[in-house]
């Protein structure tokens, strides 16, 4: 109705041209997130062999295990090391885990994944409709009990809400497991949800709170503006002006709110795994953090990276299907 | 550990087609019970080669299920023979010999053999810094015979079974075959092939780590004859869990919603709910105790005035009670030996513990010309009762004076600095419970806190070179005064007790430094 | 988004207001004089419009009461944060102890109270931190092309790496102090800020007047700081008071992660986190610290949606 079709003969070339640009600025992201994560790790104090032999080792058998292990080399040259094997195709070697490090990354990222999903999907169902109805019945009591809901949801951290949420569903009612994890592939969709479940609502809720005021926000502006109030006047129909006209213009900010969403949820996820006992990457990142099993920090750190940049990447386009009128090389 | 999978997998379906005919009454009886059993734990293992690592979790759940070693601990602290029949010392206590049990199978289907013995303890003897120490690194395990092992010390050493039957990290006995399958970066074994019960069957990271019964299994006690990790096993629950869940408040909600069997490590404030309510069992015991130790090396507190100045500053009963939240689970004890029935009680220095004076402290502080340096106290983070211990006794240690600051730290950094003697002046950490004094740790010359004072030194040499043990628990009782009212090398503050709670269904659980899946049955 | 709403017909009173906010219309105008009263009219509108935004002001009040609470907390309690009386700890709410005690034996609104100091210096001190260095990144990236793609390209590095292990990252080299979960909370905020700068000074820089003004030759820092940094400013603050907010819960799951304010220092976070381990046992430890937490966030967003209200012409 109102996009002025400009930039409707805009050339495949351009947006490979776009594509192509995207991607070579990855590699230096991707760079500086590796000397980031790898001089912060190596700058922490502790170092695996004292805690494989734990508390009560003795120096000498520390220092023997130390000379195995290898880490006796300077900084830039590990640093080097690593990155030469990267480029083969070589993630590294975990101190503590017998398996290639490939399947440690892929065991601990399907559960992170299925539960993102999960929280991604809640975060929606939830907070967009009630964004809608926040912004429609402004003013209202359903609009105060919405805010007010939204506020709990931004102000109770993910550790207490998680707690409290199992304290009502496992302990109280019974209805659910504790925590854990099982696999989609082994054990299907209904046990896989049941397990997840509680933890994507304790991951989702601070993200539905901010979704449901960016939503209001929205929508509000856009059915501020005049061509819906004309809209309205010659006699569109409500629900048909919100879900048809106004969401379609509201959805570049939610789009971009949706985007930040997912990597703060992938970010949050490490707490809610830890409560919920769930062996996914935040998990790994932890305890591979509180072990000093430097390769496979970095390995999962580089791999949660590269699907945060592809996320931001996936979002940029998404917008210029939605909204032709957004250019791509802004 | 595939191939290891491949074996075991062709062991069970063997001894499985082999068991069919008599199978069908006995799975009639078990019908009752549980195939399953879920432990949650929190403290995960960085190896399963319990001689690699001195982490008790390792040896909770590797030792008597999957792994034995030579001699074991009963309740009672005495040392028992487990795999084997007999021992010999001589009476210059240098030479120990053996006498293995015969027909005690290895999980790959060999018979233990003395060679498979020499070669476990003296892998052990090489990679435990403690066991060299005291055993001299060039006195080795030999094969008398096929069933009998003897060790020849160039000194006498009264403790050895003591050692091998406490210390941390533990004299497993494997096939010397699997020796070979070492993995040369870290020095751990890749294969864990034992004479236990229990198959090693799975370890997935950050989940749990899975024990399956081995069928092929024939106990070498007779039923009834079990006291702590000594005598009878089997594997009365044919599956067993070790449930990784770090947060304590997930532990418990688990065992309360009935998916975790045994719950460990649970924190003092929440056993009187489940003392009191009949769903579920409580086992308490003596876990050991709490320590400051000094670093007697440098800083501030190489001073001992310094140090008893701020023992006498410490009142226990609250640094205990504030540690672990009940009096039930901490007890004011001076005894370095934590055991009263044991012959090395002492209550020597005992006037010196738990004094609660702050004048004192003020006036040992104007002795020793104390200037209000910082007395920085090491702790990690993820420790609550040490940690905790540290911010009442920082409390304590201000109102009287000295200038205490805290240094929390994560586990990882906390042990490098406590190895490091320019980054702390004090720690907190706690102990097992020990058989005989050279074994407490933190009277080490070596180990963090560096008590190098001759005294202290040569007491311990004479006590392990003494042969007559009235005249060793003399000398002890003189070097424990003379900790507590000169060195101070350490304030200890209290014993420590921990409990494990299981639902009611659980049976005949064994709880004994922690709670072990052996013969343990749960009702359906 | 602009376009489609200028094609609409602008109501006199908005427009009047978009004249007032547009430098460029006012140099026409062009006297000192008329310059300032147009500043003062503008300033009073924006307060009229705060006062008018019922629920900006509740925002504000909440703030006031913490912050009055925070700084007269010794005057409204007769214990000490430190003071200790460890036979009654975990005791429930009694006349003694309003709030009950921590497990310390502790009185909890004390704790509480002077929790809120360390909590609201924190939310301050990194949402100010993360706004100036933010800001400068994200001013002089927009002006110069080349620096542009190197602080981006930083920025898009480190908001890629999850920020709890940033956090811990940060804390495990430094070492655990206020300051230092200041420093590495603000590391992680810090990208948001620049970006938000960058994309505001981007548009502003783009304006006839600043081409002018280079045209002219005039020096680039006057350029950024006298005429794109106040452009850029409301956007930025508005952000900004949402890290406020956003910092004390992330201090709290640091706490969860061993790496929050270390105690005995109280902070709200590592009260919740303590609470959290005796929930069975004392609720009061975390209903009451949770509360508070909530309550001041909850002004904190009010105030915040408010201010942005009120700095950004585009809503009303």
């Amino acid at each position: 109705m109102f996009y002025d079709g400009q930039n409707e003969g805009k050339g495949v070339t351009d947006v490979r041209k776009y594509l192509i640009r995207r991607i070579l600025t990855l590699i230096p992201v991707l760079f500086i997130v590796s000397v980031v994560i790898f001089t912060l790790i190596h700058l922490t104090p502790g170092d695996p062999a004292r805690i494989m032999l734990g508390a009560q080792a003795s120096e000498s058998d520390v220092e023997a295990l130390r000379e195995t292990m290898g880490f006796n080399k300077p900084l830039p040259v590990q640093y080097f090391d690593w990155m030469a094997d990267i480029f083969h195709g070589n993630l590294g070697k975990s101190v503590y885990i017998n398996q290639p490090m490939t399947e440690i990354i892929a065991d601990h990222m399907g559960p992170t994944i299925m539960l993102t999903m999960y929280a991604m999907i809640f975060v929606i169902l939830v907070g967009i409709p009630l964004g809608i109805i926040a912004a429609k019945k402004r003013g209202t009591i359903a609009d105060s009990a919405i805010e007010g809901l939204s506020m709990v949801g931004i102000s109770i951290p993910s550790f207490l809400l998680g707690l409290l949420l199992i304290l009502l569903f496992v302990v109280k009612l019974k209805w659910l497991p504790v925590g854990g994890y099982k696999p989609l592939k082994e054990y299907g969709f209904l046990e896989n949800l049941r397990y997840l479940v509680l933890p994507a609502v304790a991951l989702g809720f601070m993200e539905t709170g901010l979704i449901i005021r960016m939503t209001r926000s929205s929508v509000l502006e856009v059915l501020n503006c005049d061509y819906i109030k004309m809209a309205k006047a010659k006699g569109v129909k409500e629900f048909w002006l919100v879900f048809k006209h106004a969401l379609k213009n509201a959805i570049l900010p939610i789009l971009t709110t949706i985007g930040q969403t997912l990597m703060g949820l992938l970010s949050g996820a490490s707490i809610v795994e830890t409560v919920f006992n769930i062996p996914g990457a935040g998990q790994l990142i932890i305890n591979s953090v509180s072990k000093r099993d430097y390769e496979v920090i970095q390995a999962d750190v580089l791999v949660i990276a590269v699907i945060n940049v592809l996320v931001c990447f996936l979002i940029d386009i998404l917008y210029s299907v939605v909204d032709p009128r957004v250019r791509l090389e802004k | 550990m595939k191939r290891w999978k491949k074996v075991s997998a062709l062991v069970m379906s063997v001894a499985m087609a082999m068991s069919l005919g008599a199978g069908s009454t006995v799975f009639a009886d078990e019908a009752e019970y549980d195939d399953e059993l879920h432990i949650a734990f929190s403290d995960v293992p960085d190896t399963l080669d319990c001689v690699n690592t001195s982490s008790d979790s390792c040896g909770n759940i590797m030792v008597g299920t999957v792994f034995d070693t030579l001699v074991a601990l009963a309740t009672d602290y005495s040392v028992k023979p487990e795999l084997c029949e007999s021992w010999e010392i001589s009476d210059d206590a240098t030479e120990y010999t053996y006498k293995l049990k015969q027909g005690v199978m290895f999980q790959n289907g060999a018979e233990m053999k003395a060679s498979d013995v020499a070669a476990s303890m003296n892998r052990w003897v090489a990679n435990f810094g403690t066991a060299a120490t005291y055993i001299g690194a060039e006195n080795k395990f030999e094969v008398v015979d096929d069933y009998t092992v003897k060790i020849k010390m160039d000194h006498p050493y009264l403790y050895l079974n003591e050692l091998i039957a406490t210390a941390a990290q533990k004299p497993i006995i494997v096939p010397e075959s699997t020796l070979d399958t070492i993995d040369p970066e870290t020095g751990n074994l890749t294969e864990f092939i034992g004479t236990g019960p229990y198959l090693f069957d799975e370890w997935a990271a950050d989940q749990y780590i899975k024990l399956t019964k081995w069928d092929d299994y024939t106990p070498y006690f007779e039923e009834g004859e079990e006291d702590g990790w000594y005598g009878y096993k089997e594997a009365a629950t044919p599956t067993v869990y070790y449930d990784i869940v770090t947060d304590d408040a997930t532990r418990l909600a688990g065992l309360q919603s009935g998916e975790y069997d045994v719950a460990l490590g649970l924190s003092p404030d929440n056993y009187e709910m489940l003392d009191s309510d009949d769903a579920y069992k409580t086992y308490t015991e003596l876990d050991g105790d709490m320590v400051m130790i000094y670093n007697k090396k440098e800083g501030v507190a190489s001073d001992a005035t310094f140090r008893r100045a701020v023992n006498a500053a410490l009142n226990d009963d609250d640094i205990g009670l504030a540690s672990y939240g009940n009096s039930d689970f901490y007890k004011i004890n001076s005894s370095y030996m934590c055991v009263e029935d044991s012959e090395w009680y002492s209550t020597e220095g005992a006037d010196q513990y738990n004094q609660n004076d702050p004048e004192k402290t003020k006036e040992l502080l104007d002795e020793c010309g104390y200037d209000g340096e910082t007395f920085r106290l090491l702790v990690a983070s993820s420790e609550t009762d040490f940690y905790n211990a540290a911010v009442v006794i920082q409390q304590e240690l201000q109102a009287a004076g000295v200038n205490c600051e805290l240094v929390t730290t994560d586990w990882a950094t906390y042990l490098n600095y406590a190895a490091d003697p320019t980054q702390f002046d004090a720690f907190i950490t706690s102990f097992s419970v020990k058989q005989v004094p050279p074994l407490i740790l933190y009277l080490s010359a070596t180990w963090n806190g560096w008590a190098t004072d001759e005294n202290l030194v040569s007491g311990f040499e004479e006590i392990n070179a003494a042969t007559d043990k009235e005249a060793a628990i003399a000398t002890w009782n003189d070097l424990q005064k003379y900790c507590w009212e000169e060195y101070m090398p350490v304030s200890k503050l209290c014993d420590k007790y921990v409990y494990a709670a299981t639902s009611a269904k659980v049976q005949d659980i064994t709880v004994f430094k922690s709670a072990h899946a052996w013969n343990v049955k749960v009702e359906k | 988004m602009k376009a489609v709403q200028t094609a609409g017909v602008i109501p006199e009173e908005k427009r009047k207001r978009m004249v007032q906010a547009d430098p460029d219309h006012l140099d026409q105008c062009s006297t000192e004089e008329i310059r300032k009263i147009l500043k003062k009219e503008q300033r009073r509108l924006r307060l009229q419009k705060f006062y008018r935004n019922k629920l900006a002001v509740l925002g504000f009040t909440i703030l006031m009461i913490v912050v009055l609470g925070a700084v007269f907390a010794p005057l409204l309690t007769k214990y000490g944060p430190y003071d200790m009386e460890v036979v009654n700890r975990l005791k429930g709410p009694s006349a003694e102890h309003i709030f009950g005690t921590d497990t310390f034996g502790r009185d909890l609104l004390t704790r509480i109270l002077y929790g809120a100091r360390i909590s609201l210096v924190i939310g301050l001190a990194t949402s100010v931190l993360a706004l100036v260095v933010g800001m400068v990144c994200g001013l002089y990236a927009s002006y110069y092309k080349p620096l542009d793609n190197v602080l981006m390209r930083i920025c898009d590095g480190l908001s890629a790496v999850p920020a709890s292990l940033l956090a811990i990252a940060f804390m495990a080299v430094l070492g655990a102090s206020v300051k230092n979960v200041v420093i590495s909370m603000a590391v992680v905020y810090t990208p948001s800020i620049a970006r938000v700068a960058r994309g505001s000074a981007l548009s502003v820089k783009e304006q006839t007047y600043i081409e002018a003004m280079r045209a002219l030759g005039a020096r680039p820092s006057n350029i950024i700081w006298r005429h794109i940094a106040p452009n850029v400013i409301c956007p930025v603050i508005v952000q900004a008071s949402y890290i406020f907010a956003n910092a004390i819960i992330t201090e709290a799951a640091l706490s969860f992660l061993g790496v929050g304010v270390p105690v005995p220092t109280p902070s709200w976070g590592n009260i919740l986190y303590e609470g959290q381990s005796v929930i069975y046992k004392g609720w009061w430890m975390i209903l009451f610290p949770a509360i508070s937490t909530a309550f001041s966030v909850l002004g904190m967003n009010l105030f915040g949606d408010g201010l942005r209200d009120v700095l950004d012409p585009q809503t009303n």
